[in-house]
């Protein structure tokens, strides 16, 4: 039986036909990796690009005081690692599965001649690029210029918008992803992180119980946009 | 007879939907189901383009994924149970 190749979800290979993708996946191997396992560490020479297609991935770094600063979560449909395209070729973080994850791998050299056979492919990277880059000036402003509730909100509505299920105004945040992931991710620490969480479960501007976290967007984006801190849309 | 394939990773949900499945199973032998973990082999599971697990697989089409509390019993019910009666 012919096989299809079906990863409608990835962005790299949007508007490309059902038989040049097919193409280009024979040529991604696929791997598996458990909870808690690594892709690659800080340090490692780098030479391939990551295509998540089931699961959750973390990237992050330990600093000197030995704790850990997440980077970014990568969910389906996302493209991690390729950082080393530029002119920096060693890994800035560590990749880990924070689930079980599936993953499809494209070295440099089949990246670049992809780029030269389907340039549709260099237009989606670019495009993916801009956003990542918008995020970071998003996430960095947060970081920089709020206090803790609204850099928390922040980082929530962040995350609920890349990576969600969106049923109605609520979003439903990855189980996979703790407090103390998202306290990482914030500059926060978990305690205050999870005060903040309860408050506003109490607000209603989020819900869910226990490892289950809804976000509601419309309020927390109204909440933002009287801060004057709202800059993404 | 139809053929029925669960692809699963290792957490504790996706072995406790197993466990349900084949109880399941047991009990309609119009239905083979066949356990696959991702770890042994995850190359199907882009070909079907699976994105969440568990998932659940009917001869070659994805019916069912991610959070199983959902689906696993209703769709088992509502899919399978009248094919099953007239087998």
């Amino acid at each position: 039986m012919e096989e299809i190749w079906n990863l409608r979800q990835v962005h790299l290979l949007q508007g490309l036909t059902p038989p040049q993708m097919d193409e280009v996946l024979r040529i991604m191997p696929v791997t598996s990796f458990r909870k808690n396992e690594y892709i690659f560490l800080a340090g490692d020479d780098a030479d391939a690009l990551y295509v998540v297609q089931v699961g959750t991935v973390k990237v992050a770094y330990v600093d000197l005081n030995g704790e850990e600063k997440i980077l970014s979560i990568f969910q389906t449909g996302d493209i991690f690692g390729h950082l080393f395209l530029g002119k920096y070729r060693t890994r800035i973080g560590n990749a880990q599965a924070l689930s079980d994850v599936i993953l499809c791998r494209l070295v440099e050299a089949d990246f670049t001649n992809l780029v030269q056979r389907f340039p549709q492919i260099a237009l989606n990277f670019i495009r993916h690029q801009a956003d990542e880059h918008r995020e970071s000036i998003a996430r960095m402003h947060a970081l920089m210029s709020m206090d803790a509730k609204h850099r928390l909100l922040g980082t929530l509505l962040s995350l609920a918008r890349r990576y969600c299920c969106y049923e109605s105004d609520w979003f439903t945040l990855p189980e996979s992803l703790t407090q103390e992931d998202i306290a990482n991710m914030t500059g926060l620490n978990r305690s205050t992180v999870s005060l903040l969480i309860n408050e506003l479960r109490r607000q209603n501007i989020l819900g869910g119980t226990g490892r289950s976290l809804t976000v509601n967007r419309k309020a927390v984006e109204q909440i933002l946009e009287d801060k004057g801190s709202e800059i993404l849309e | 007879m139809k053929k029925l394939t669960l692809f699963l990773g290792d957490s504790d949900v996706d072995t406790a939907v197993k466990y349900m499945l084949e109880q399941w199973s047991a009990a309609n032998p119009g239905v083979t189901l066949t356990s696959e973990s991702i770890h042994a082999d995850p190359t199907p599971v882009v070909r079907l383009g699976i994105t969440e697990l568990p998932a659940l697989v009917l001869d070659e089409e994805v019916i069912a994924q991610g959070a199983p509390e959902k689906w696993v019993l209703p769709l088992l019910d509502r899919v399978f149970t009248p094919d099953v009666a007239s087998d």
